[in-house]
């Protein structure tokens, strides 16, 4: 999941919310018509505690978004007239959520919850993508990766959010024993207002790509049949890279990585023609390294499945037949290979930087012979593991600067709806009644 | 290692790298490559560096390589992972020089 996705799930419930009315018919209260599934007063109450907790992960979830992309990271000081309109939003959310919700459960225990009611189950929907989202600010969306620009959508996101559940809240003081927000009009207030200067500025959605995702893992089911079964393979290979292979295995990696190329390359002459050049490029670029590799040692480190499913890929591409390939599936194989590239150019720099693999190489010295202080020193040549970092270069670090670098990272782009979602919710919080006349009141 | 063993090796493992290194296909050097892997293996990753070695002619290489390897078994090497490299060695020499 993504920050976009987990925002504009919120966004988006939100602003369906906003569009509903009549809110006690809606979770089975006394209408005009006999409704299909009533509830009791009772159930109404509960109902109503229930979306208070909902309320209260996305209001939590607001507090982490504007936390994450304010420069401070200290709790807002004490009330004063002259804060910014930013600290202003954050001062009012932190006090907000200092009352305690109705519903005393913890959020996670909600989230399984089946609701009969339509507006129940997008209350827990907005609950469900505040719990996720919080994973996301302290993963990558925060100042320290995120731009100015990036950080303005995410203050803007939070503050059309704060509006929203502020109009929502007004709504629904006719729910038996609701909650009403603390503090709401100063809130309001305040998040119209970094809502507003949001606008003015201009906002990067960029954003909505950046978020926490899970660790890639190994396919641990038996193995597949055919190309299936190599892309599997390296796959699995890809992903135990992340544990630092020894200089043994790593140099099993790099022979194992050049057939594989051999083989994928023979295979793309009938499949997939465009690959043959670039398989046959870094077949060769591999083989380069194996050799410059030759003296190369270390023993810390693991590396085991790596080679043997490195191997397995190699195997199971010099068994499958041309045939039984698709384009795709080559295409696939070949962005395996650029990832698997780009981590073992990473690996291998740091072996190499943090000293933990060396070179073994016949040095020369001039050793002085003791017996006699006036004779001239003998030379010597004897055998010595030296850092690459030292005079003594291999051929190995241009090889991996130049061509097993990783790709440059691809200029992210806004992902389609971005902007709509948010357009819906400012349009739905707009064309509210309620929101005038809680401004009116606020001024 | 003692300096003998040590010596032995190196000679052995240069042998093994020029052939590799003047192979006439892909395959074929990948498969001298992974011959040198394994006597790297067989002595757990303590290799004397290899040297340059000036002879290109690929028949005397393999053979000087073949006695190299040979020899290591007067150094305590296990026999029959010597005899599996040799294996790998010939698999090699054969890969390359298929018509």
């Amino acid at each position: 999941m993504t920050y976009g996705e987990n925002a504009g799930t919120i966004r988006d419930e939100l602003t369906e919310l906003l569009r509903q009315h009549r809110v006690l018919q809606r979770i089975g209260g006394p209408a005009a018509h006999p409704l299909p599934n009533p509830s009791t007063e009772a159930e109404r109450a509960e109902m109503g505690r229930t979306i208070d907790r909902y309320r209260h992960a996305a209001l939590t979830w607001c507090r982490m978004a504007l936390d994450a992309a304010t420069p401070s990271k200290e709790p807002p000081g004490p009330n004063t007239r002259h804060r910014p309109p930013l600290e202003d939003l954050r001062h009012w959310v932190y006090r907000t959520l200092r009352t305690p919700p109705a519903e005393t459960r913890p959020v996670l225990e909600l989230l399984d919850l089946q609701h009969d009611f339509e507006l129940l189950s997008r209350w827990q929907s907005i609950g469900r993508a505040a719990a996720l989202g919080e994973h996301d600010f302290t993963t990558n969306v925060n100042l320290g990766t995120i731009t100015p620009d990036q950080a303005l959508a995410v203050v803007g996101d939070a503050a059309d959010i704060v509006r929203g559940l502020v109009v929502l809240d007004h709504r629904y003081k006719n729910i038996p024993g609701w909650r009403r927000l603390p503090w709401r009009e100063h809130l309001n207030s305040a998040a119209e207002d970094v809502a507003g200067l949001v606008r003015e500025q201009g906002t990067d959605l960029t954003v909505d790509v950046l978020g926490w995702r899970p660790a890639p893992a190994a396919i641990t089911s038996p193995p597949l049949p055919g190309m299936a079964g190599a892309l599997q393979a390296q796959h699995n290979a890809l992903v135990d890279l992340a544990r630092f292979p020894h200089a043994l295995n790593l140099r099993r990696i790099l022979l194992a990585q050049a057939k594989a190329s051999q083989a994928a390359g023979r295979l793309a002459m009938t499949v997939s023609p465009e690959l043959v050049e670039r398989l046959g490029d870094r077949a060769n670029v591999y083989r380069t390294l194996v050799s410059q590799s030759r003296n190369l040692g270390g023993i810390i480190g693991h590396g085991g499945v790596a080679v043997a499913e490195t191997h397995n890929a190699t195997s199971r591409l010099e068994r499958v037949s041309a045939h039984n390939v698709s384009c795709d599936q080559l295409h696939a194989l070949q962005r395996l290979f650029t990832l698997t590239d780009a981590r073992l150019a990473t690996t291998m720099e740091r072996g190499l930087a943090e000293k933990l693999y060396f070179v073994s190489e016949v040095v020369t010295e001039l050793v002085p012979d003791p017996t006699a202080a006036d004779a001239l020193p003998d030379l010597r040549r004897r055998t010595a593991w030296l850092p690459v970092t030292s005079p003594t270069q291999t051929g190995i670090l241009p090889l991996l600067r130049e061509r097993l670098r990783p790709p440059p990272p691809r200029v992210p782009e806004v992902p389609p709806g971005a902007q709509e979602s948010r357009l819906a919710l400012e349009a739905a919080i707009a064309h509210r009644p309620e929101l005038r006349r809680l401004g009116a009141h606020s001024r | 290692m003692l300096l003998a063993h040590a010596l032995l090796l190196a000679e052995a493992r240069s042998y093994v790298a020029a052939l590799a290194d003047h192979a006439l296909t892909l395959d074929g050097a990948l498969e001298y490559e992974r011959a040198l892997l394994q006597l790297d293996a067989l002595h757990d990753g303590a290799l004397p560096p290899t040297i340059a070695v000036p002879a290109t002619d690929m028949e005397l290489l393999k053979d000087l390589a073949v006695t190299a390897i040979g020899h290591l078994a007067y150094h305590g090497v296990d026999r029959l992972d010597l005899e599996l490299c040799l294996a790998m060695l010939q698999a090699a020499h054969e890969l390359d020089t298929r018509p």
